[in-house]
């Protein structure tokens, strides 16, 4: 704001001082900083300066934005959805299984070869993993091989932190609805008997989280011992140490319980599944083709009209499939340059109108 | 500080003071106009993070990393987006809006960004001992590490600011008042 220079804080004609006379002066010093008459920089927001701007933010914006589209459009990715609600799909038998674990099997057909790593994805929908009280329950201590904390979980794990009177280990309600349902990929080749695809289950988890955040609790030789005293959660099927027989996987640092951890911030997600690596540069990852996938359809989405899919996606310098990003900015940069058009055109009129401008009082 | 005049141009012509005469700069159809372009930015900022996170996976490349690992963005991934949007759209609206720009002002505008940045590294670096949570841990320093997430923030950045400076533009075009004929 603009502040008024003024001359209220003179010294008042008061009694006549002698010389040497105590009367301290209520002027303000003589600085720059109280004159308020700083070095500054004025800068203003005319249409010279603006123009180019918008010119310029139009011309860098579209080219990316075509860049990321055409990126995102060469990316394969399919998706299969196997929850079985359907009575025709393959899978309607595991809805109400009569023996545990039901098996079932999915026909696709790949209509072009994938080439480079491919990523597979197990998605879900209506599944709010940002539900508040859920994102909570959990026990990061614990997760990170707090002894004190293994055998004593913290009080927002409830109500899954204790089980037959022993602590759960880990606890939480994230931790308890962990994916337990087994994908495998097969191709069905020119020969009768199907070849499987190796499924690299190694790197899918955030390395500082497999590292640093999470840790097995210290202690004995092997990891049943260091798990003493606790027990597994309610809905799994096998305790944390019996998750995978390699032992950098296994226990709390198993990377499929890392991956389920992290929660997801919307209700339809996608977390990485599996890692298929490509194979030499002259041979397709995955060539075009008939596959078919094969699920232990353990985990129960149907009582809340949840979806289960299965999603096999290519990968770029930006990640994933990713058209809103690409379409944005090509629609941001025209919008951009198409306001820069007419403010060229408002300036160029006005401007020859303003110099006859009065000066209005 | 802030002086849309300097001192001896309003010396010279007092009328100036006219246009500020019966508080209009804190009027209520200014009120109005900024609380419009608050929830403008506040939809930008939201909706702009969820339609990047619906239908996609968005993930680093793992540069940083010595293994090849794909991340997958998270709950907290989201919100950190969202938050840092909105702290530099805030502090780069405040910057555009001065008009007098003393050492004062780039120390704190930029000092702000900075050390918001530098906080962030620092917060989400090490694992705090006193912390019951650790859920901060690396999210700021995977979000940035991933191409998407610093192509979204530049554009929902440069969309949150486009309507402010079009309508100063063009006011000040159209309509200058005297304060911004004698600027």
């Amino acid at each position: 704001m603009a502040m008024n220079y003024n001359a209220k804080d003179e010294v008042d004609g008061g009694p006549p001082c002698a010389p040497g006379g105590t009367v301290k002066s209520r002027r303000p010093d003589n600085t720059a900083f109280k004159q308020q008459r700083l070095p500054a920089w004025q800068p203003i927001l005319t249409a010279g300066t603006v123009l180019p701007t918008f010119f310029i933010i139009g011309l860098i914006f579209i080219p990316i934005g075509i860049g990321i589209f055409v990126t995102s459009n060469n990316i394969r990715e399919i998706e299969i959805d196997y929850t079985g609600t359907d009575p025709s799909s393959p899978c309607n038998k595991c809805l109400s299984p009569n023996a545990t674990p039901c098996i079932c099997t999915i026909n696709f057909t790949l209509e072009q070869s994938f080439e480079g790593n491919v990523f597979m994805y197990y998605g879900l929908s209506n599944f709010y993993q940002n539900h508040r009280r859920y994102v909570k329950s959990r026990d990061d201590s614990q997760l990170n091989g707090d002894s004190s904390a293994l055998l004593n979980p913290s009080k927002e794990c409830e109500p899954y932190r204790r089980n037959e009177d022993k602590p759960i280990a880990p606890c939480g309600a994230i931790a308890n609805s962990m994916f337990n349902d087994t994908l495998e990929l097969f191709l069905v080749g020119n020969e009768s008997y199907p070849t499987p695809i190796p499924l690299k289950k190694k790197g899918i988890a955030w390395w500082t989280d497999k590292n640093v955040k999470f840790r097995n609790p210290p202690g004995g030789e092997s990891l049943k011992e260091r798990f003493k005293g606790t027990t597994k959660p309610v809905n799994w099927v096998k305790p944390v140490y019996m998750l995978d027989s390699e032992p950098d996987n296994n226990g709390f640092i198993n990377e499929d319980f890392i991956v389920w951890m992290r929660t997801a911030a919307l209700p339809t997600f996608r977390k990485l599944y599996r890692l298929i690596e490509r194979k030499s540069d002259l041979h397709p990852t995955l060539p075009a083709g008939r596959y078919y996938l094969n699920i232990t359809y353990n985990y129960p989405v149907h009582s809340f009209d949840g979806r289960k899919r299965m999603i096999l996606s290519t990968i770029s310098w930006m990640g994933g499939k990713n058209p809103f990003l690409g379409i944005a900015y090509i629609a941001i940069g025209s919008i951009s340059f198409l306001l820069g058009v007419v403010l060229l055109v408002i300036n160029h009129k006005y401007r020859n109108s303003s110099n006859t401008a009065d000066i209005t009082i | 500080m802030e002086q849309h005049v300097s001192i001896d141009t309003l010396r010279r012509d007092p009328s100036l003071y006219r246009d500020i005469a019966k508080n209009a700069l804190l009027r209520w159809r200014v009120f109005i106009y900024w609380t419009f372009l608050g929830v403008f930015d506040a939809l930008v900022f939201f909706f702009g993070a969820y339609f990047m996170f619906e239908n996609t996976t968005v993930t680093s490349n793992g540069q940083i990393m010595t293994t090849n690992t794909h991340m997958i963005f998270g709950n907290w991934t989201f919100g950190t987006l969202v938050f840092t949007v909105m702290v530099f759209t805030v502090t780069l609206k405040l910057a555009l809006d001065t008009h007098y720009w003393t050492w004062i002002n780039h120390f704190v505008i930029w000092g702000s960004l900075l050390f918001y940045v530098v906080f962030s590294l620092l917060w989400g670096g090490i694992i705090w001992p006193f912390l019951n949570y650790q859920r901060m841990y690396y999210v700021f320093i995977q979000m940035l590490s991933s191409g998407p997430a610093w192509l979204l923030i530049i554009l929902l950045i440069t969309v949150s600011l486009l309507p402010d400076v079009l309508k100063k533009v063009l006011c000040r075009q159209l309509w200058p008042s005297a304060t911004e004929r004698v600027q």
